[in-house]
């Protein structure tokens, strides 16, 4: 191969290299160089991250329901399959309102309902009829995430319904700009850094539909065997 | 809006540190506008990255600066110097990362604190005090501290805990006939391999490794019955797990590391009543991955043996292992490892060797390794009696000399399967043939196991006849016309059919 042509190697576009530092090469290394440094990178961007940064790099758009929710026996639901990013929206309305609470509904799980203003419920299709009818008949304002299409009961309820459907959001550019905060939340300094096209997140999209979580774990695979100074990732 | 930019420099380039060194440097603070701090702090710990949940060791900090008014354009350094981590050492795994950290933090009030994170690498260096040189026992790395609960959250976690099984046992009551079904099924399946192999008694040398190092098995039962087998391997398993999530939405992923099955014995049959004991030595992969167990991500080693038996039950034991880097169990007197037996390191390439299986004595009380019977030089020496079958004993030691794992044994056999052969055989045992022979004719007869007069060669030689008619036992000499059949590598003794006359 010629000075100057690229090569595919592991998802990446990447100038020939004279010899490229593989990902397995560290495993059996007797002194490791730092994690991820031939990315530029301080770890896998796409693996899991404490829930602080998870609100922080959250890219939604929470701030039409402020008004909203402002006042009494407003509900707005986002309604998703997992992955589509329900969680990532209430989370990020609780940073927004200090007074609101959020509770996860595990399943099988017996969960109480805690007070909050507004109340936000992950996973709100696990309450039992008798903690729906509760909170849908009290006039708090409701965040719901659900798999489940609710409007029926809020609306029988007496509530004012706004249904957000997750993954209509969804697009190739929200995609990149959610994986380029990723890439940027562990960048190591000020150096070029692995980047995703548009045309690679719409292939995303197209394989893995809006589940963000599959598409981090595809992508968490990709970026632990990208060579040294990979910068247009393709998949 | 104010910048403060924190710099962490650590006084060695390459940043690599040995357990229990120095780790030295400076932090440098730097602000565009006149910033006040209520104290500059550097913290050290280490933490997971990768695919699971963090988990996180103890934090140590250190004031670097107490309450101080940061001038616009000022650069602030303030050395540091810490005693480092000895364990765990630094990790690249596929879901699974370890790494050491310096984190700086400027406290500012009513504002969000900069702050900056930096790696150094952590190899073997001193050795953990949790390390005491006994290798029987897993080692528990976990901070005292981590599991020293106060008296009362013990009291209340066992009570909860106790709540949870009586309710569970309350929920699961309708499972209360199952069990003894579930029970009597693995209670059956353990007295058919009793059944067939007798007590199976394995014995391993320790359960805290090194890599690369030799770890005996020592394999030892006496079979009921004639019994085929597949082979006994060994097989060596790490892999990384990883969880990530919590609750429902908890997600575990294994990445396996290491997966190699070896042949301590190749396919054969084992001799109902006849003792088979071996220390088979084996060689513990070459690794980086050491042990590691924390709540949401571990590195598990384990290894399984296994006597693999044809449409039947397997005997199968498993292992857990606690693979340690060799700097920590090194022998205090020498310096040197302690590898309790000899450390072989394998070439590049090979990360597992198997020398050739080591024989017990059969008559020896106490355990000790005698040369393989099945290398050339013991073969030799099998024939130093009256030379009564030559041409069968010469056979025998052209066998013995060939190489054990190669095809070499089985073509010198299939040379020799046509010649009829004269042998004079002290007869051990008789017993009726087990299993399907290749020719029917032998199926129903007899099998006569002894040694070759004058030898300590065993020999098997399968008859035609039937009981009634065959009226060979324990102590008389038979002499017998014979043609080869194969070599059974388990007894090192060749397998013959009786072509005698009627």
């Amino acid at each position: 191969m010629r000075p100057g042509m690229t090569q595919k190697v592991n998802g990446c576009q990447s100038p020939v290299q004279d010899s490229p530092l593989w990902r397995s090469d560290f495993i059996n290394c007797p002194s490791p160089s730092l994690p991820f440094a031939h990315l530029n990178l301080r770890r896998n961007p796409f693996g899991e991250l404490p829930l602080s940064d998870w609100a922080a790099l959250a890219d939604v758009d929470v701030q039409e329901c402020d008004g909203f929710l402002s006042k009494p026996w407003a509900t707005v639901q986002f309604v998703g399959e997992k992955g589509n990013g329900k969680t990532t929206h209430l989370l990020a309305i609780r940073d927004r309102i200090p007074e609101s609470v959020y509770v996860h509904f595990p399943e099988g799980e017996k969960t109480e309902i805690p007070v909050g203003n507004p109340l936000l419920i992950d996973e709100a299709q696990r309450m039992t009829r008798w903690q729906q009818w509760k909170v849908f008949r009290s006039g708090i304002p409701l965040v719901l995430g659900t798999h489940r299409d609710f409007t029926g009961e809020l609306k029988r309820a007496g509530r004012r319904v706004k249904t957000v459907v997750v993954y209509e959001r969804m697009s190739a550019s929200r995609l990149v700009r959610i994986i380029q905060a990723r890439i940027e939340w562990v960048r190591r300094d000020a150096g070029p850094v692995p980047e995703l096209s548009h045309e690679t997140a719409d292939r995303l999209l197209t394989r893995f539909g809006p589940d963000v979580r599959r598409i981090f774990y595809e992508l968490y695979g990709i970026f632990q065997n990208l060579p040294e100074g990979c910068i247009d990732v393709e998949v | 809006m104010s910048k403060c930019d924190i710099t962490i420099e650590f006084d060695r380039s390459d940043r690599i540190y040995q357990g229990g060194e120095t780790v030295t440097g400076q932090v440098h603070v730097a602000v565009n506008r006149d910033l006040t701090s209520n104290g500059i702090k550097l913290t050290r710990f280490w933490k997971t990255h990768g695919y699971g949940n963090t988990d996180r060791g103890e934090q140590m900090e250190e004031m670097l600066d107490t309450d101080s008014q940061l001038t616009a354009g000022e650069t602030r350094t303030y050395p540091f110097s810490f005693v480092a981590d000895l364990q765990p050492l630094t990790y690249r795994g596929h879901h699974i990362n370890i790494d050491h950290y310096v984190r700086v933090d400027v406290d500012v009030p009513w504002a969000i604190d900069p702050k900056l994170e930096e790696e150094y690498v952590l190899i073997a260096g001193e050795i953990p005090a949790e390390i005491t040189g006994s290798r029987d026992k897993i080692i528990d790395f976990t901070p005292e501290n981590s599991t020293e609960v106060s008296l009362v959250a013990k009291v209340l976690g066992y009570t909860a805990l106790g709540l949870l099984l009586a309710m569970l046992c309350v929920v699961t009551i309708w499972l209360l006939p199952v069990v003894p079904i579930v029970y009597g099924i693995i209670w059956f399946r353990k007295k058919l391999v009793v059944n067939r192999l007798g007590e199976v008694r394995l014995s391993t040398p320790h359960l805290v490794v090194v890599g690369g190092q030799s770890w005996p098995l020592d394999l030892q039962f006496t079979p009921r019955k004639n019994t085929q087998i597949n082979g006994i391997h060994v097989k060596f398993h790490c892999e990384e797990s990883a969880t990530s999530g919590s609750g429902t939405n908890k997600k575990t992923r294994n990445h396996t590391l290491h997966d190699v099955r070896h042949t301590l014995e190749p396919e054969g049959s084992l001799t109902g009543g006849e003792e088979y004991r071996r220390s088979l030595p084996v060689m513990f992969p070459e690794t980086e991955a050491y042990s590691f167990d924390r709540s949401s991500n571990k590195i598990k080693w384990t290894v399984e043996v296994r006597v693999d038996i044809p449409m039947f039950p397997d005997w199968t034991s498993s292992q857990s292992l606690q693979v340690l880097p060799s700097e920590f169990l090194q022998d205090s007197a020498t310096g040197n490892p302690d590898d309790r037996g000899d450390r072989i390191v394998p070439d590049a390439g090979s990360p597992v060797h198997f020398p050739e299986p080591q024989v017990f004595e059969a008559a020896a009380v106490e355990e000790t390794m005698v040369e393989d019977t099945a290398s050339a030089e013991s073969a030799a020496a099998a024939w130093s009696g009256p030379d009564t079958s030559p041409e069968v004993l010469d056979l025998v030691e052209r066998i013995a000399a060939a190489d054990r794992f190669g095809s070499e044994r089985t073509e010198i056999v299939e040379r020799w399967t046509d010649d009829e052969l004269d042998v004079l055989i002290d007869v051990e045992r008789v017993s009726s043939t087990f299993g399907a022979t290749e020719d029917a004719a032998w199926q129903h007869g007899q099998t006569i196991l002894g040694k070759i007069a004058g030898t300590d060669q065993s020999i098997e030689v399968m008859t035609r006849t039937s009981q009634q008619e065959c009226r060979l036992s324990r102590g008389s000499q038979w002499r017998t016309r014979i043609t080869v059949s194969k070599w059974d590598s388990l007894y090192d003794r060749l397998v013959t059919l009786d072509v005698s006359p009627d």
